[in-house]
């Protein structure tokens, strides 16, 4: 598999109308980015937030562990993961 | 919203008018994820034609995994997933066929299926979603449950040890069989890029959380990265499948041999060729 | 034009399946339908399709529920014992609407009952064996002859239906070896498979829950389950009269009274018919070609006249129990034990009702 030096991450979106809470982005983090805000999202929960978006190393876990696809990263080039 | 979903997912998910129906946290809508991944990542690659592709899904929480995706999708009776399956890859044997079935499914009422699909070696290629219990119903024991747990229907423990599908289908001759949890993702990213490529059967199996249920009655968590840290923590890499207080995890055996669905074709073309019937 | 032949029911069956198109056979061994099976793993290959043996009945009909639905018409056979393990396919094949024939040989029940003796005993699971609310489609062929054409009728029915078709026969008749005519091909009429809908770029979604026109469940909404299972029993119910079949002989002078049979004993039906007209007694012969839907209209049209039908049969009742139903004087001549009602009997009982 080719290695592509990858750009930073710009943005990291969560989806108010899909995610559920249940905080596996805020918990599996390495470096803490994910901080629950008091948004309320469309299930009622309230929805974590990228506050801390300097500290994203861009290894995509939060991306790969979310059950309802609520987490979209953005990178810098304007391409999406 | 994320891309993947206008990519693969049918048009009222992408539309926004239509959400999976997972508990918080459930590990079958990160199975779901990773699913979709690996069949992009071998689009990308050039490897995978999914224009031929026909899933087979159970009765139960995994068998909701793969009804939003665009594709053929079979929902069978209660354990018979297999059968199905096996019937649809013998009338098209150049399409690709996924079964995703639970463990209750597969290994209690669907044993038998189980044991012939093997024996056969049809390429049909299984992912096993292993929360440990039957989740749809309300959490009670199957044959995957650790003894001595608490569940719904074992309120004083369970009294039967659980079996080890990855080595009953190794027993059987099962030429891919791999074991991973839900916590490991490039690894079941990859087993499921190497399952959709390999020729014959191939059996998947993946350890998935159920917050509800296992994670409350069988472990004693409620928080779904505590209960992806358990799993890590009651495995570990091997080369002999175990279930027992340890659980070994990897690949454990990949290998080819002839498939149902060649022999039979064979068989067809060498007879249809004699005469008229 | 074709040409005749001398057949056994079991091979007239198998021969009528292939002239139908069905390329699919999954069954398991039981007695005394083991003959399809066997026909079928010789013949069905030449003619380019795929015959399993399975481990069991419900592997034998959840294969043939797939190949139906991956593009192969696809067809089981089994006996009582099979028949009742395969009922939850049924269901299932009538919620998803997968065309399939299932074939059922009678041999006496209930349990491993009688296997190598006939009996008409599973008329009511064919019609109710599955549980739910719905509609069938059972036929039961009289002779060798139907064994071959009803077979290519019930394939027919089950693709412009969407449903499985039942063809009930006794073992009696699948044994039996009778000259038959075979069609050329394209000289019959057959009807292509039917797959499941897909929309645009989408696949399919079969669900097996109630669901709707795009396969979305809609279990959880009275108002929706409850439209989506009403047009599954619609689909049957509102067609009775195009579906379902009789043949009626000896009626032109409107008989007061009637023998109604169907499969093996309506042979024995009509030759005590034939015996009553000879003695000169007004009686006529009515024969269920389809068990179910029951033919409730034209059965009514013919009896208008009629005021006592006689309905032999070979279980404990249950055909004469729906003639009753219909508000006739019913005398039901219910034979176990594995022997046809006789010419004989059906005489004597019925001398026994003239007036």
């Amino acid at each position: 598999m080719k290695r592509v030096t990858k750009v930073s991450v710009i943005r990291i979106d969560i989806d108010k109308y899909l995610c559920k809470g249940c905080y596996i982005c805020v918990d599996k983090c390495p470096t803490k980015v994910f901080e629950v805000s008091d948004i309320v999202g469309d299930y009622g929960v309230f929805i974590p937030q990228a506050k801390h978006l300097d500290k994203c190393i861009g290894c995509e876990i939060c991306e790969l562990y979310c059950p309802d696809f609520a987490i979209t990263i953005v990178r810098g080039d304007g391409g999406e993961v | 919203m994320n891309p993947l979903i206008q990519k693969y997912l049918r048009s009222e998910y992408a539309q926004g008018k239509r959400r999976t129906i997972f508990c918080p946290g459930c590990g079958n809508g990160i199975i779901l994820g990773y699913f979709v991944r690996a069949i992009d990542e071998l689009k990308h690659e050039g490897r995978f034609d999914d224009s031929k592709l026909y899933i087979v899904t159970g009765i139960g929480c995994s068998g909701n995994i793969p009804v939003p995706l665009k594709y053929n999708i079979v929902r069978a009776l209660h354990g018979r997933a297999l059968a199905v399956a096996t019937g649809i890859k013998l009338v098209r044997p150049d399409a690709e066929v996924v079964a995703f079935v639970g463990d209750g499914d597969l290994l209690s009422i669907g044993g038998n299926h189980f044991i012939h699909t093997i024996r056969r070696n049809a390429g049909v290629k299984v992912i096993l979603v292993n929360n440990m219990l039957y989740g749809m119903t309300g959490g009670q024991v199957a044959p995957t449950t650790p003894m001595d747990a608490i569940t719904h229907t074992t309120p004083y423990g369970n009294p039967e040890p659980p079996i080890d599908a990855c080595r009953l289908a190794m027993a059987l001759g099962a030429t891919y069989v791999a074991r991973w949890t839900v916590a490991l993702s490039r690894q079941c990213i990859e087993s499921i890029k190497e399952l959709l490529l390999h020729r014959g059967f191939g059996l998947l199996e993946c350890l998935s959380q159920c917050p509800v249920y296992q994670g409350r009655y069988v472990i004693g968590i409620d928080r779904p990265s505590k209960i992806m840290d358990y799993h890590l923590k009651i495995t570990v890499l091997g080369k002999e499948p175990m279930y027992g207080d340890k659980i070994t995890i990897g690949k454990f055996v990949d290998y080819e041999k002839p498939t149902y669905e060649e022999i039979i074709w064979s068989m067809i073309n060498r007879v249809s060729k004699g005469g008229e019937s | 034009m074709g040409r005749y032949s001398l057949m056994m029911g079991s091979e007239a069956l198998v021969r009528g399946a292939i002239y139908a198109g069905i390329r699919f056979y999954a069954g398991y061994p039981i007695t005394p339908a083991t003959e399809i099976a066997e026909y079928m793993a010789q013949l069905l290959p030449r003619a380019g399709g795929i015959f399993v043996q399975t481990e069991d009945e419900l592997a034998a009909i959840n294969m043939a529920i797939g190949a139906s639905v991956a593009g192969w018409k696809a067809m089981v056979a089994t006996s009582g014992p099979g028949f009742s393990l395969m009922q939850e396919g049924v269901g299932h094949a009538i919620n998803t609407e997968v065309p399939l024939l299932i074939v059922d040989v009678q041999r006496g029940g209930p349990s491993t009952g009688q296997p190598t003796m006939p009996s008409q005993q599973d008329v009511m699971q064919a019609r109710y064996g599955s549980h739910g609310s719905y509609e069938i489609i059972v036929l039961s062929p009289g002779n060798v002859q139907e064994l071959f054409y009803l077979t290519i009728d019930a394939i027919n029915l089950s693709e412009q239906y969407r449903t499985p078709v039942i063809l009930l026969t006794e073992e009696v008749t699948v044994h039996l070896w009778e000259k038959i005519h075979v069609p050329d091909p394209e000289e019959y009429p057959v009807l292509p498979h039917v797959t499941p809908p897909t929309h645009g770029d989408e696949g399919f979604l079969l669900e097996s829950q109630l669901h709707d026109e795009r396969g979305y469940n809609v279990a959880n909404d009275p108002e929706l389950s409850a439209k989506a299972l009403w047009r599954l029993i619609g689909k049957i119910r509102d067609n009775v009269d195009k579906i379902s079949r009789i043949e009626v002989k000896y009626a032109g002078d409107n008989p007061e009274i009637f023998i109604a049979s169907y499969g093996c004993s309506a042979r024995s039906a009509l030759a005590a018919v034939k015996m009553l007209r000879q003695d000169g007694h007004k009686v006529g012969f009515l024969r269920l070609i389809t068990l179910w839907p029951f033919p409730e209209n034209a059965i009514k049209s013919v009896l208008r006249n009629a005021n006592t039908i006689i309905v032999p049969e070979m279980n404990s009742g249950y055909m004469a129990n729906e003639f009753r139903l219909l508000g006739l004087n019913v005398v039901p001549i219910p034979k176990l034990g594995g022997e046809i009602p006789t010419p004989e009997e059906i005489y004597s009982a019925v001398k026994g009702v003239l007036p």
